[in-house]
């Protein structure tokens, strides 16, 4: 009597390989379709002449040839650069000050902190739906302010000048509480020792800040300009909510350019063209970021 | 260089925990002076006094005649070595060194020059370019011992600096620490619960117990002359043997054993005897003598602790327990602890007869705790 061909099957079965690939299956499957698949899909788009309708042409290279002409596209990625360079360390340097002060055993800490990570869980649409209305030029709360001292009204988001400015004030007090959270956790891992060593050295408190603090921190700060920087370059939700790439064109970063493109002018090739750059310049920033912030990224002793 | 003196100190923490007591201690110019006790005594708490981390409730510090108890530390001019070295994680072995100096606003030739001194004087010189993480935890010692010398401070503080070394390096870097100091002769306050440490480094030891200052003395004066039973029983290893006798015509009765102590007034009393005060008893022995049955030996080489029991009653050395009752007509065993001679071939559940000479024999008041002669 063999038992041979019924046990090794049954072995195959429950061994470890086939045990684990049904735990990963779903998860498995979710990033194949709604990840890798339209990661794949959008490249072969990115050389073709798509609506999204009618059968697609092969163009070759014409969507990037003509993104490197387009003035529209040069502009969004104008706007794009500003918000980022604005957006990046207004929210990094304003995170660490908020952490530095919430960082300490003071009466009602924990309700500080909350208020600081509120506006992270609160979507997006609700945001953008109050600060159109506080900033509204005619019944808003904040112009409203201005005129009680004195200053002249202004037109926020319908003014060409301020919107992109708006926006990065909007979306620096939306995202503040996340970085402030990284930073806190990085702030108490600090050995109170070091702080008194530095103390008896004979450092004040800016010099210890500077010399012991900041570089403690620099994992972290690393982490969040990466992570900033990329959440700038593809800007959108706010946009779409608030100004829809207007007044006058003066909000239409990167992102939204593209689904203007891809999803109003059905020029899908050409949004995936700009897909593809925009991903492509994320991934280059990201490594000269790591370049040189990682090289003075040290171990803890 | 200069001398330290507590007036009357007292550091309450928020709570009402009174870490330290009313402590008045002068440590003059170029004493190593240890601060030695149980854990939570209140020694790392003075040591941070000195230092400026904390500040003290009432009473004054003074260094070098200067009253310092509400200076920042930074302006005290003293050097601080942490238990866990608290090295720049981020900085070389030469900027740990140099940072005290360079906050000092040093010249950076006269930075330079120091740094060298001392890394050669400790052995650091190949290993200025590395950071901390790079180094064993010997190096990171001698990192942390450098930063301190490296300022030239008016005292160096040391808060438990070796108990973070394996058993072989705290052996080496403990003469290294009093070659240092015999070198220097910097003033120097050294926190320790090791009583190896205390009676090995120490010109003095100030021994504390729950805040307060229990004895200060050199480390052979507290040992042969403890002013009270804590003192006695936390200076020296194994502990000093305690045990509750009751004092009549001059002799001494505890269990089985009768000690002539004549200058000790009637009544109740702790008697104490430290291990390697007792011996086998010779057969024409004339000193005090007592039955002890054997439990556990551990041969050291050279001697054996025989740990087992004899007739009588443990007493406490905290006073601050309730004093027990003398239960004499009870046939109670008390564990003691003996340091015999490592030649002996004793077994566990052996009864010998041990003695003790009566010059030998502690007595301490039964309420209070103190020494009575």
């Amino acid at each position: 009597m063999s038992l041979a061909p019924d046990s090794r099957a049954r072995r195959a079965l429950g061994s470890d390989h086939v045990a684990g690939w049904m735990f990963v299956a779903p998860a498995v499957v979710l990033i194949g379709v709604f990840g890798l698949v339209p990661i794949a899909w959008s490249a072969i788009m990115s050389f073709q002449a798509n609506d999204l309708v009618s059968a697609p042409t092969w163009v070759g290279l014409a969507n990037y040839q003509a993104l490197a002409k387009d003035p529209a596209f040069m502009a969004s990625v104008r706007h794009t650069l500003v918000y980022a360079a604005l957006f990046v360390p207004l929210s990094v340097a304003g995170s660490l000050l908020v952490a530095w002060a919430l960082n300490r055993k003071l009466r009602g800490v924990r309700f500080y902190r909350l208020a600081v990570f509120v506006p992270v869980v609160t979507s997006t649409v609700a945001t953008g739906i109050i600060f159109l209305w506080l900033l509204d030029p005619v019944f808003g709360l904040v112009n409203y302010a201005l005129s009680l001292v004195g200053l002249p009204e202004q037109g926020f988001l319908q003014d060409p000048n301020q919107a992109l400015l708006c926006i990065v004030a909007m979306t620096v007090w939306g995202w503040l509480g996340f970085d402030v959270i990284i930073y806190l956790a990085a702030l108490q891992g600090i050995p109170q020792e070091l702080m008194e060593a530095a103390q008896i050295d004979g450092a004040g408190k800016w010099s210890s800040f500077l010399h012991v603090v900041l570089p403690f921190l620099r994992p972290a700060t690393l982490f969040l300009v990466v992570w900033s920087t990329i959440s700038a370059l593809q800007l959108f939700d706010e946009i779409y909510v608030t100004t829809r790439g207007g007044p006058l064109g003066a909000t239409t970063v990167i992102v939204f350019y593209l689904y203007q493109q891809a999803f109003q002018l059905f020029n899908a090739g050409y949004g995936a063209a700009i897909a593809y750059v925009l991903f492509l310049a994320i991934l280059l920033i990201t490594i000269i970021q790591l370049k040189v912030g990682g090289q003075r990224v040290y171990g803890k002793s | 260089m200069a001398d330290v003196s507590f007036r009357d100190v007292t550091k309450e923490f928020p709570g009402a925990t009174v870490a330290v007591d009313r402590l008045t201690l002068d440590i003059p110019d170029g004493e190593f002076m240890i601060l030695v006790g149980p854990s939570g005594c209140g020694k790392t708490t003075a040591l941070r006094l000195v230092a400026g981390l904390e500040t003290a409730t009432s009473g004054s510090i003074e260094i070098a005649g200067k009253n310092v108890t509400h200076l920042s530390p930074r302006d005290r001019d003293i050097a601080m070595v942490f238990q866990n070295y608290a090295l720049y994680p981020h900085m070389t072995v030469y900027k740990n060194l140099a940072f005290g100096l360079r906050q000092r606003k040093t010249a950076k030739a006269e930075v330079d020059r120091r740094v060298t001194e001392v890394s050669a004087m400790l052995g650091l010189d190949e290993l200025l370019a590395r950071r901390p993480a790079q180094l064993s935890g010997g190096q990171r010692q001698r990192v942390a011992m450098g930063r301190a010398l490296v300022r030239e401070p008016k005292a160096f503080l040391l808060d438990e600096p070796l108990s973070n070394l394996d058993a072989k390096l705290r052996v080496q870097m403990r003469a290294e620490l009093k070659r240092l100091h015999q070198q220097l002769n910097v003033t120097t306050i050294y926190v320790t619960h090791d009583q190896i440490e205390a009676m090995t480094l120490g010109d003095r030891l100030a021994v504390m117990s729950a805040g307060k200052l229990q004895q200060v003395g050199t480390p052979q004066d507290v040992y042969e002359r403890p002013t009270n039973v804590f003192v006695a029983h936390f200076i020296g290893s194994p502990p000093m043997n305690l045990l509750q006798a009751t004092v009549a015509e001059g002799r001494a009765q505890a269990g089985d054993l009768s000690v002539e102590l004549p200058q000790v007034p009637e009544g109740p009393c702790i008697i104490g005897i430290r291990p390697d005060s007792l011996s086998l008893r010779e057969p024409d022995d004339s000193r005090s003598a007592l039955d002890f049955d054997i439990e556990v030996v551990e041969p050291l080489g050279g001697e054996l602790l025989a740990h087992g029991s004899v007739n009588g009653h443990l007493a406490s050395p905290d006073t601050r327990e309730e004093t027990p009752v003398l239960a004499a007509d009870s046939e109670s065993r008390a564990e003691i602890t003996a340091k015999l001679d490592g030649r002996l071939r004793l077994k566990a559940g052996e009864r010998v007869r041990l003695a003790v000479h009566p010059g030998e024999v502690y007595a301490f008041d039964a309420a209070t705790g103190d020494a009575l002669r």
